[in-house]
């Protein structure tokens, strides 16, 4: 055994000595930890939340548009040459993209009115970018054409249900008003109102008759992996021409999400260096009384041969010791905690019913990532190292005389 | 004889904001090889801080101090503490040990600071303990040994990396007289066996009359050096 196990031994036995001592300071480490991981884990969750929600809404991963179409955003602006754009779709591997034709409608029923976003999709394709096809109350996903699918939220404003007739008027491809009846397909409900009140659907075909668009799309929403939209989007727009196509990620279709995210992460990582703060003047705290207590006892061990870099070694490596068990029990509790919330989550309902950022569902569940927990140990240790080093170097710097007549 | 502690007009003065203390007055000394050497006075005669110059604990103020033929004044705290290491052993009044330590491991600790092999430290801590009496005390804590039992320890621990000189700080203060005999003892013993030079502090006029030779300070002054 060296001389550096040899410390390690003691510092070991030191931290059971004073068993209370230790337990109570490893005991408010552990808890920080457990905290802040179990919080880093929500606002995982919360983040995936709310990525989905935008995304599986009506974002999707990203979308390919027509140049300047957020410039006139009342004027249907197609996509030019969508075979060019689905071409370069499957040749950058995509698998899921669903060709949309929207434009702003005004709902009538009876003495009832409404306006709405009136989208035009394929039914298989779009199902396999957006969750609203699981989202249907009553009746079909758009299976009948020349049927409308509406929000419950419109449905009810406008007193209409599966099988009543709604009339919708809208501007068609030539700048000419088009009228129609449809009758109502089907109702669906997302966990926000406020969408499922301007929303209506139409199958692309039908939309392309009512609107006299043949074969026009106003935009193409693609799903991607996570996280792969980036890259996915700088390999189109490299195959796309620019001045004809912009590429648009979800994060630039709703920078207020991102931003949202970048709040949380800045607000969590001052969190973070709060805790880890305290946490340091902890154990500190405990590392200072500790060397004073001991005085007479490092001043022995100077005295008997131990060099300065010795004591402070076998100092530092109490307050490790101290960390790294806090660490563990703070990590397994946690863990424990995070599985628990991964499975049963928060109910936020009350807080999140008409928060666009939950459209999916207002159970907000932990995501525990492992570079998350191996990082907050890391931490944890690096800052018991660091806040014992001060009342290391103290101790060692006594002089033996001095620390062996200390009363 | 080998001349194995030499000081030259050490001394040593303290110093708190204007007033000064001097605590001993330049003094000359020599101990030879073998020597079993009793530092006598009365409390505040400056024994313990003459010890602690000996031993390198603390700074002489002015002067020379000399270990084994090494000036050992204006060493690193390192070095300092290398040279106790390799020429010292120490036995103090009392919290002599590492409490989170067995008998075993606390005589074993100096010689694991100096890098000895397993086996060899196995067979030097049982002798060491052995010869102090305690081999059936190995696995016992501080606190599960009385204090003569624990200075004993101490002892061991200060011998067993064979130093040619032991210091100790009224090693006997703290113990029944008729425990601190036994100590002083085991002292004689191995200063005869081993010839192991010991400079031990004491005002018990029972112990200092057992001391080859006796050295009287008083009022931080050798008043007296007398071998009996």
């Amino acid at each position: 055994m060296t001389a550096f196990f040899l410390f390690a031994r003691i510092a070991l036995r030191n931290v059971r000595r004073n068993a209370r001592r230790s337990l109570l300071t490893i005991s408010a480490i552990a808890f920080g930890l457990l905290c802040l991981i179990v919080f880093e884990a929500l606002k995982v969750g919360l983040h995936q939340e709310m990525i989905t929600s935008t995304i599986g809404l009506d974002a999707a991963s990203l979308q390919v548009q027509a140049r300047g179409k957020e410039l006139e955003p009342a004027l249907m602006k197609p996509v030019p040459r969508t075979e060019k754009v689905s071409s370069a779709l499957r040749k950058a591997g995509a698998e899921d993209f669903s060709h949309r034709l929207k434009t702003p409608a005004l709902l009538l029923a009876g003495q009832k009115s409404s306006a709405v976003l009136l989208s035009g999709v394929d039914p298989v394709e779009e199902a396999r970018v957006t969750f609203i096809s699981r989202k249907v109350l009553r009746g079909s996903y758009l299976t009948l054409d020349r049927h409308i699918l509406l929000g419950e939220e419109l449905a009810r404003s406008l007193g209409v249900d599966v099988g009543g007739t709604v009339t919708v008027t809208a501007q068609d491809s030539h700048g000419m008003p088009a009228t129609e009846k449809f009758a109502v397909g089907g109702i669906y409900k997302t966990e926000l109102a406020s969408f499922d009140s301007r929303h209506a659907y139409l199958s692309l075909r039908t939309a392309q008759e009512f609107l006299k668009a043949d074969n026009l799309v106003t935009e193409i929403a693609v799903r991607t992996r996570a996280d792969a939209e980036r890259d996915f989007a700088a390999t189109l727009r490299t195959a796309l021409p620019e001045e004809d196509y912009q590429v648009k990620t979800w994060e630039e279709i709703a920078p207020d999400v991102k931003q949202l995210i970048g709040l949380n992460d800045a607000t969590m990582n001052l969190l973070i260096l709060i805790v880890f703060a305290i946490i340091a003047m902890g154990i500190a705290n405990t590392m200072t009384m500790v060397v004073f207590e001991r005085f007479r006892e490092l001043g022995i061990l100077a005295a008997i041969g131990t060099t300065p870099a010795g004591i402070l070694v076998m100092v530092v490596l109490e307050s490790f010791f101290l960390g790294a068990i806090a660490a563990l029990l703070g990590s397994v509790s946690a863990a424990g905690v995070c599985a628990y919330l991964a499975r049963y989550g928060v109910d936020l309902t009350q807080f999140t019913s008409a928060n666009q950022y939950f459209a999916n569902s207002h159970v907000l569940k932990a995501h525990l990532l492992a570079f998350d927990l191996v990082i907050a140990n890391i931490v944890t240790v690096m800052t018991a190292l660091i806040a014992g080093i001060y009342p290391a170097w103290k101790a060692s710097r006594l002089k033996p005389v001095d620390a062996i007549n200390h009363l | 004889m080998k001349e194995l502690i030499e000081l030259r007009q050490a001394s040593r003065i303290y110093n708190s904001g204007e007033q000064s203390l001097t605590a001993l007055y330049p003094v000359d000394l020599v101990v030879h090889e073998g020597e079993f050497v009793c530092i006598a006075g009365p409390s505040g005669s400056g024994k313990t801080t003459l010890l602690n110059i000996i031993g390198g604990l603390d700074a002489p103020s002015a002067g020379r101090v000399s270990i084994a033929g090494e000036m050992t004044n204006g060493l690193s705290r390192r070095s300092s503490a290398r040279m106790r290491l390799d020429l010292l052993g120490f036995v103090f009044q009392t919290y002599n040990l590492i409490p989170v330590l067995t008998a075993y491991e606390n005589v074993e600790y100096v010689l694991l600071l100096k890098g000895v092999s397993a086996s060899e430290r196995k067979a030097r801590v049982a002798s060491a303990l052995c010869r102090v009496g305690l081999e059936g005390q190995m696995n016992k804590f501080p606190r599960e040994m009385s204090g003569g039992q624990q200075q004993r320890v101490a002892v061991a621990r200060a011998i067993v990396a064979a130093p040619p000189i032991v210091l100790a700080d009224e090693p006997t203060a703290n113990l029944d007289s008729s425990t601190g005999k036994d100590l002083i003892d085991l002292l004689l013993g191995l200063n005869s066996e081993q010839k192991i030079t010991f400079v031990f502090s004491s005002h018990d006029p029972l112990i200092i009359e057992r001391a080859g030779r006796v050295i009287t300070l008083q009022d931080g002054r050798i008043v007296n050096d007398v071998r009996l």
